[in-house]
């Protein structure tokens, strides 16, 4: 089998797509004449969609004292950007359910992404950054390329996964080795297939080196950390044995004290549960 | 200076004096940081013993990182030195790929520790801080 990314990109876009109402609501949210009643409207239409947006609306996550009630309140209150890309991130979930694997435990993988994604958009929200809940999607998706590979290599994801335990190397460098390529620039690819914003593409490309990241170091840094911070917490799995290569400049680059680190985890531990039964359950 | 048993020592402690093999050569020299890697060497070579710098006769330096390796990991309750020392193994190993030397990457060693102590069996639970 070619290991040409480009074809496998292609073919991957066809097999795991997200749903048309999901472009409906992108739609609607990118056109600048709508209202919060519009775009509450479309996201209505998908009725588990919207029990799960209240829920997250309703939960740790925003820790709001009033209760949310309606999406048009949810829409007022934490935005429509943000919102649109809440309901994509209930959307991938469902993209991959169909996905058969044996090298991997399903939960196991979205566990570990969904923590990384609470600790990137924590740290966005210390760091002021317009709207956090991008970085939460690009927490969550930094590590999708991973599930292409084993989507679509099975055999050689049997073979690395055996000298993996041999030869304790990093999984992203025996992908490398093997592909030519490892999941972070697939993972980048098939999401600018998918349309996610150029910061996104770029932090999940360069999670792993993010000083090479030129255009959102920022966005980068937070990426590489929030995996970091997931793997520590140990909350779920990606298939990675140990903790890749972590940049400390990362966390100078973001100018935050170091004393605010403890309290990071902290609430990754204390949002994970009921995050991980939100958008999984 | 307090003479402590090899197997209590723990990462961040400082080498009093030299440590030395019985034919007399430095493993480790005086004020070197103890790290668990040099603990295992000490025991491949037959030292039991060595000395460590008490924290206690220095306490006019208040550096965070010298009030932290004084309560390395800031436990709010009693912690068993096994656990710990399990903890700490665990975490070397998902560290291996990294340089915890740094001082946020000791941070973040710390805290990984403090939370593979929290998730081990019969720890009562607590705030890592």
């Amino acid at each position: 089998m070619s290991f040409d990314i480009e074809s496998i990109v292609s073919d991957s876009t066809k097999l795991f797509s997200l749903p048309t109402i999901f472009h409906k609501i992108n739609q609607v949210v990118n056109d600048p004449e709508t209202t919060f009643q519009d775009v509450a409207e479309v996201i209505s239409q998908d009725v588990s969609l919207t029990a799960r947006l209240l829920k997250i609306a309703n939960s740790s996550f925003f820790g709001f004292t009033e209760k949310v009630d309606t999406i048009t309140h949810a829409v007022s209150v934490i935005g429509s950007d943000q919102l649109r890309d809440l309901a994509l991130g209930t959307y991938v979930i469902d993209a991959f359910k169909g996905m058969n694997q044996s090298s991997i435990s399903m939960e196991s993988f979205w566990k570990h992404s969904i923590a990384a994604g609470i600790a990137c958009r924590i740290i966005a929200v210390y760091k002021r950054m317009e709207n956090p809940e991008r970085l939460y999607i690009a927490g969550m998706l930094h590590e999708v390329g991973r599930l292409i590979i084993f989507a679509n290599f099975e055999n050689e994801v049997e073979k690395i996964l055996e000298s993996y335990g041999e030869e304790k190397e990093l999984l992203c460098d025996i992908e490398k080795k093997q592909f030519g390529w490892d999941h972070a620039y697939l993972g980048a690819k098939f999401l600018k297939a998918w349309n996610l914003s150029e910061s996104q593409i770029e932090a999940v490309k360069f999670h792993l080196n993010p000083l090479e990241a030129k255009t959102f170091p920022d966005e980068t840094a937070i990426i590489h950390l929030g995996s970091v911070i997931a793997k520590i917490l140990g909350l779920g799995n990606s298939g990675e044995k140990f903790i890749p290569k972590i940049e400390p400049k990362t966390w100078e680059l973001l100018g935050l004290p170091m004393d605010l680190l403890p309290a990071i985890f902290q609430q990754v531990n204390s949002q994970f549960s009921e995050t991980v039964d939100v958008f999984m359950g | 200076m307090v003479k402590l048993s090899v197997k209590n020592i723990r990462p961040g402690m400082i080498l009093a004096k030299d440590v030395k093999d019985l034919n007399g050569r430095v493993l480790l020299p005086a004020d070197q940081e103890v790290l668990l890697k040099h603990a295992k060497i000490f025991k491949k070579w037959g030292i039991s013993q060595v000395f460590i710098k008490d924290d206690r006769q220095s306490a006019d330096d208040d550096s965070p990182e010298k009030r932290r390796r004084e309560n390395k990991y800031s436990f709010p309750i009693v912690i068993p030195e096994a656990t710990i020392q399990e903890a700490e193994e665990r975490c070397l190993d998902l560290f291996k790929f990294n340089d915890t030397e740094q001082p946020f990457m000791r941070e973040l060693f710390r805290i990984a520790v403090c939370y593979n102590v929290k998730n081990a069996p019969d720890v009562e639970d607590f705030d890592v801080v």
